[in-house]
């Protein structure tokens, strides 16, 4: 296969910080618990930030986003510290995009609200029960929940049960994507053309998310 | 405008490479509307099972700089977490004032119209991170989160954001007496007698209880 030298070893180096850092904390180790938890939100930070605009896609404005990416951050940083049970990155990849996922939410309807709000001056408390944010404080367990039920959604365990359902061809630029080969490298690795390129990984996607679709029901 | 197919081909090359590709803008780079959609979906199945890039140095010394990021390592030496940096923001972002917000709480709660100013001089500690978040009832944060756009979680998890990571308060020193020991006990003894003679505090009320009574007040 090409040589790539220009794109960074795409490792497992997060998943030594979170096995570091869960060490830590199952110790009392405060500086060290902080110094692996530096780590991960760093890890973490681009990932959360794509989980925001994915999803309210591209509907919130720069100061929503920002702030919506900030709330994530703040509720995944303080469960990971305080109540935060899984072991795996895969397990936290979940929690993230369903922390990601009902943040943004809320904050869409806020700001739908506030822009009601400007239009009627009289509107007050009692909002529309869709207005209110999604998660009440007794329902708002995502974390836990994901930590019950999402162990199985662990993601080599998912990759290894749907990549054999996809076709040949577009398994193999999958694979070629999780080990971190550009479109140019995978051109030359399968002899394809770069529209080849960019229509089977595109596909293999929309396969991809289907399979997670049923794997995850 | 480019085709969904490449958009996501070069996300997924830039995220590879360790370029930090943000989502929002590749998103921008089709129109609004179903291909935006599908670009976000594939985009979102991505960042589930994609390995975090080993970002070089000089990216993690760029993601500890987002201004996000920061204030995220800030509020774990903070009392209030991230309440500072994130209630105004909510608040600004509802369109509210201080005192709006308090009126709608008193009215909320069915307190007194004469609670107004008490609520809003408790909200305005609360936004300068003068309130102990521990003890904010998570009756009055899911009110809270209510008017302003985030689950009372969102806001408690704000508050207490690596609360478990802050060095201990120093326990207590005993000291064993010296001379004149009998002294300084009589003194303490008096000072004592002394508190214990005065008028019980006034009992807290309801406005009390929502932002000081600890959680279940």
């Amino acid at each position: 296969m090409a040589a790539r030298s220009d794109s960074p070893r795409v490792g497992r180096h997060d998943d030594e910080h979170l096995r570091r850092f869960l060490a830590a904390r199952e110790r009392g180790d405060a500086a060290e618990m902080r110094c692996w938890w530096d780590e991960l939100v760093i890890d973490f930070f681009d990932r959360m930030d794509g989980f925001v605009s994915v999803a309210h896609k591209g509907r919130l404005n720069h100061h929503e986003h920002e702030l919506a990416v900030q709330m994530s951050m703040a509720r995944f940083s303080e469960r990971l510290i305080s109540t935060y049970e899984g072991v795996s990155m895969g397990e936290l990849v979940n929690a993230c995009k369903t922390l990601a996922r009902g943040i943004c939410m809320d904050v869409q309807r806020a700001a739908a609200r506030a822009h009601k709000r400007a239009a009627s001056l009289d509107a007050g408390w009692n909002m529309d029960a869709e207005d209110r944010p999604a998660p009440s404080w007794e329902a708002d367990e995502a974390w836990h929940r994901l930590d019950r039920e999402e162990r199985s959604a662990e993601v080599r365990d998912f990759l290894d049960w749907a990549l054999p359902q996809i076709g040949e061809d577009r398994r193999r630029v999958l694979e070629l994507s999780f080990e971190g080969a550009s479109i140019p490298e995978i051109c030359e690795e399968l002899g394809i053309s770069e529209q080849n390129a960019y229509q089977r990984r595109s596909r293999a996607f929309r396969d991809l998310k289907r399979l997670k679709e049923r794997y995850d029901a | 405008m480019s085709s969904t197919e490449q958009v996501l081909s070069e996300f997924i090359d830039a995220w590879n490479a360790g370029r930090r590709p943000r989502v929002v803008e590749y998103l921008g780079r089709v129109p609004e509307g179903p291909e935006r959609d599908e670009l976000a979906e594939q985009i979102g199945t991505w960042l589930e099972v994609a390995p975090t890039p080993e970002y070089d140095p000089g990216a993690r010394a760029q993601i500890r700089a987002e201004p996000i990021v920061r204030h995220v390592f800030e509020a774990v030496g903070q009392d209030a977490g991230l309440w500072p940096a994130v209630l105004p923001q909510l608040r600004a972002g509802a369109g509210l004032s201080v005192p709006q917000v308090a009126s709608r709480l008193v009215e909320r709660f069915g307190l007194g119209g004469t609670d107004e100013d008490r609520a809003a001089e408790y909200l305005e500690r609360m936004e300068r991170g003068e309130l102990e978040p521990a003890r904010v009832s998570r009756r009055l944060l899911d009110a809270l989160g209510e008017l302003l756009g985030a689950s009372g979680r969102t806001l408690a998890d704000a508050g207490r954001l690596g609360g478990a990571m802050r060095p201990a308060a120093a326990g207590g020193t005993l000291f064993r007496a010296g001379e004149d020991a009998g002294e300084w006990v009589a003194r303490d003894i008096e000072a004592l007698s002394r508190a214990a003679m005065r008028p019980a505090p006034s009992e807290m009320d309801e406005l009390d209880r929502l932002f000081t009574g600890g959680p279940d007040g």
